[in-house]
């Protein structure tokens, strides 16, 4: 419990306002500032660290490795770590889940294809250093600028190798960027009659639910779900602050897609 | 000013005595000539099962898309067991002299007599003819974590039980490898070799065999008693409508050599055999019926004088003897105060035995009541 | 990857490899096809369902649920007291237990979550304090584990309804889901009007959502009558 009982309600009625008045001053729609940094480890095919200004800290790399399609169900894997948390536990599990969900989804397996044996499986490891909010749309917005920036070994044997039994040999150094488009996942918290947009953690905690709205390709998209951002203090909602959400969602994302493609 | 204090004995009712006090309810019970289940003294429950539906052959006309091979469910009072058979396979270590064709063919010439014989004195009945299943049993009662000292008792006397018993012999388990082969038109056949059919295998070039493994998980609701009886009823049950999926290696990797780099050394050839099961042909599992039989469970409670004279007396039974036998414990007051125990799994017929337990200080005219017993509950669950 | 060995439990040798079954054939494929008109008609649903409470004896509260080849079974364990430090809400656990093969651990956690997050918003957690509800969901026959899986979700939430209800916890309102097929969405609502769970995992853009929620609203209404009646029924 980070908060009192006066602090909780008092802040639960500034985010009651309308419009609501959130601690930090931001409006609904406004995320906290993030900063970013990319290709940083030499050892991964891409990388991506993001730092949110309350702290939170999250580094995504990216390995390809060349695998046998007609032994590999699944092109995409993705292992989340978050520090203070347990593998097993059901948090991580869900945070996971969702991911591969969204990835194995919306990463098309065209982009990742060699020859007519072999394609590429990419391994989406995230870290999560320090996180003081639902880590989720953090998480995302790492992945997507470390997918942007992935760079696979360029294939220099035969692309159509059905009747060959050889393994794909590659250029000693050149890369190909891995192109494609990739999702991102909002955060909506709702209190009373408002919804705003990337809360923080004391905005979570006095939230009566949450949201989480994935976007991809210009559209929201699924997985969309309600999510707990505290211990305790879920309320139901109504379907119109849903839909209202995802407007609101529709309102930002283009500008957030066009700030993360922008980073350098 | 004297007060006088009156001693009034509290009083509860039944249900509260038989938490707080089982044994003395109990002892109040058969004093009266009934037991706090309200069954007589040498009833067992009753056992209902079906298959449940839950297995993928559940009826001719639909195959299910699930792993499960044979399932039941039983009920007996409020306890329910549901049991679902699934199964793995596993590549056999044969002989080197099966799998090297030279060693056959050298063991042709110079030991012509030996190869033949060599089973010829091994009796059929030896225990390594056979094999059990690997059960998991799982006990509800609201707890997440380790199994249970029960749950692991149970599920170790169910394999060595089972694995005793000679239900299940090495050879029902041996899948029949077929090879699936698709011709120039794209249509597929799958050949399976049938028992009697003598042509050559399939080229598959070194001998090799596969052999199921059964797993049977076992999931107990309520339980109200000891288990095992009811857990042993419900593996069989569900064994008798299992049927085992016919399998094949696909031509196309039947000779696959697939090079595998191993410490710099690229001639390493490794051969991999995908074993698909045919989505629809399959053949009952062979079970060695006159093995299979019941478990039962009896219970020894020794009458306790002084409780029995704490009752009126036009309530109280004549008894003949100091001690009574329980058949098929139920309930929290039985199980705890059945100090003696017996516990018998027998063959289809009651001939044989196939396990005992006898825990406590059993005579042999209550060891011999309870065969007795066993004997006339299976007369009545044939019918 | 286990590289323990689990001794506590016969699990068979290690080195046995899971049965790998071929597709079925179309003819039989053809009959397992999902009728999409079928799984819209929500009366003709409610009719086929065989719902059964406090059939577990030994848990608070049970519930049985079976409806075109899916079979559920919750058992409601609470509230009981909880160790360690003093709580001043009950906390709420759920567990899954696939009795099928065929859940992994990550479809798992997804119920476990969504029937999580929908009985946070419903049961009156500060009524019990000091104290912990653990909810068991016992899943025993999947009809379609890839296509109608959170049709299923949406059967086990209404099951957990009626196995709370048994274990006479106290809810703001019944929890009653519903599932739409043509958008692979599931959503769970009180007071007929207000949400307290979404699961949407549809291939394509959720742009129609309001479409999706106006209709499975409709259908959670038919729900709702169904268990009303069901609990009127049963508790006379």
């Amino acid at each position: 419990m980070i908060l009192s009982a006066t602090e909780r309600s008092y802040l639960y009625e500034l985010l009651q306002q309308t419009p609501p008045i959130r601690p930090d001053g931001r409006s609904n729609k406004q995320f906290r500032p993030i900063q970013s940094h990319i290709g940083f480890l030499d050892n991964s095919n891409g990388s991506a660290k993001i730092t949110l200004s309350d702290g939170s800290e999250c580094i995504v790399s990216i390995k390809a490795e060349v695998v046998e399609k007609s032994t590999t169900n699944e092109l995409v894997s993705v292992d989340v770590d978050v520090s203070g948390h347990r593998d097993d536990t059901s948090f991580i599990l869900n945070l996971q889940s969702s991911l591969k969900t969204l990835y194995l989804k919306h990463i098309s397996s065209e982009s990742l294809n060699l020859t007519t044996k072999f394609a590429y499986k990419l391994f989406i490891d995230v870290l999560v250093i320090s996180n003081y909010s639902y880590p989720l749309t953090l998480m995302t917005f790492t992945s997507y600028l470390a997918l942007n920036n992935t760079y696979l070994p360029k294939i220099t044997s035969s692309v159509d190798d059905k009747e060959i039994e050889e393994q794909p040999t590659f250029h000693d150094y050149e890369f190909n960027k891995l192109i494609g488009q990739f999702p991102i996942v909002f955060t909506v918290a709702i209190i009373g009659k408002n919804y705003i947009i990337d809360p923080n953690i004391e905005e979570m905690e006095v939230s009566d639910n949450g949201l989480i709205i994935s976007w991809f390709n210009g559209k929201p998209i699924s997985p969309i779900q309600n999510v707990k951002l505290n211990d305790g203090n879920l309320k139901s909602v109504k379907p119109q602050l849903i839909l209202q959400s995802i407007d609101l969602v529709k309102e930002v994302a283009n500008d957030v897609i066009n700030s993360l493609n922008s980073a350098e | 000013m004297s007060e006088e204090f009156e001693f009034k004995p509290m009083s509860f009712p039944p249900a509260v005595v038989a938490r707080i006090s089982p044994e003395l309810s109990l002892q109040r019970h058969l004093a009266i000539g009934i037991r706090p289940n309200l069954r007589k003294f040498e009833e067992f429950r009753n056992i209902e099962f079906n298959d449940g539906g839950l297995s993928r052959y559940g009826s001719d006309d639909q195959i299910k898309n699930t792993s499960v091979l044979g399932s039941s469910v039983l009920k007996s009072g409020n306890t329910t067991v549901i049991t679902t058979i699934t199964a793995g396979i596993i590549e056999e270590d044969l002989p080197a002299h099966e799998i090297n064709d030279d060693a056959a063919a050298v063991n042709a010439v110079f030991a012509k007599d030996k190869t033949d014989d060599s089973n010829n004195d091994i009796p059929k009945s030896q225990l390594d003819e056979y094999e059990s299943i690997y059960p998991v049993v799982e006990v509800e009662r609201g707890r997440v974590g380790a199994p249970t000292d029960e749950e692991m008792i149970l599920s170790q006397k169910l394999y060595e039980t089972f694995l005793h018993s000679k239900i299940l012999s090495k050879d029902s388990l041996k899948v029949k490898v077929g090879l699936r082969s698709i011709d120039s038109q794209g249509k597929v056949d799958i050949y399976y070799k049938d028992d009697d059919d003598d042509s050559e295998d399939f080229g598959l070039g070194p001998k090799r065999s596969w052999k199921f493994v059964l797993y049977a998980k076992v999931k107990v609701f309520s339980r109200s008693g000891p288990l095992f009886d009811l857990v042993w009823a419900s593996v069989l049950s569900a064994l008798q409508n299992t049927k085992l999926p016919r399998a094949h290696i696909d031509e196309n990797a039947a000779d696959i050599k697939i090079p595998v780099k191993m410490r710099g050394n690229h001639g390493t050839i490794r051969e991999q055999y995908q074993i698909i099961c045919d989505a629809i042909s399959r053949d009952p599992l062979k079970l060695n019926n006159e093995a299979i039989g019941i478990s039962s469970n009896f219970g020894i409670i020794d009458i306790d004088e002084e409780s029995i004279q704490t009752l009126q007396n036009e309530d109280s039974m004549e008894i003949d003897s100091k001690s009574i036998l329980l058949t098929d414990i139920e309930g929290e007051e039985e199980e705890i105060s059945s100090k003696k125990t017996i516990s018998i799994v027998s063959d289809r017929d009651s001939k044989n035995l196939k396990s005992l337990t006898i825990i406590g200080n059993v005579s042999n005219d209550q060891l011999r009541k309870s065969f007795e017993l066993t004997k006339f509950r299976f007369k009545h669950f044939a019918k | 990857m286990a590289t323990t060995i689990d001794r506590r439990r016969l699990l068979g040798p290690a080195n046995a490899k899971p049965l790998v079954f071929a597709p079925l054939p179309e003819e039989y494929q053809q009959k397992l096809q999902i009728d999409a008109s079928k799984e819209d008609d929500i009366e003709s649903q409610i009719t086929r369902t065989f719902i059964k409470s406090g059939l577990i004896t030994n848990a608070n509260g049970s519930s049985f649920l079976e409806l075109d080849g899916n079979i559920v079974s919750i058992s409601v364990y609470g509230p009981r007291p909880i160790r360690g430090s003093f709580v001043e809400k009950t906390t709420l656990s759920v567990n899954l237990e696939d009795n099928t093969g065929l859940f992994n651990d990550l479809l798992n956690k997804k119920f476990c979550q969504y029937i999580e997050n929908n009985f946070l918003s419903v049961i009156n957690l500060s009524k019990y304090p000091k104290s912990g509800i653990d909810i068991f969901i016992n899943i025993i026959s999947v009809q379609d584990i890839d296509q109608l899986y959170l049709k299923l979700l949406s059967l086990v939430s209404d099951a957990t309804t009626l196995a709370i209800i048994d274990a006479g916890i106290e809810i703001i309102d019944l929890v009653v889901s519903s599932f739409d097929y043509e958008n692979n969405t599931v959503l769970s609502y009180i007071k007929n009007d207000e949400i307290v769970g979404i699961l949407g995992e549809s291939e394509d853009s959720i742009e129609n959502l309001s479409k999706i929620i106006e209709k499975t609203q409709k259908k959670s209404i038919h729900v709702k009558n169904a268990l009303t009646t069901h609990l009127i029924s049963t508790s006379q």
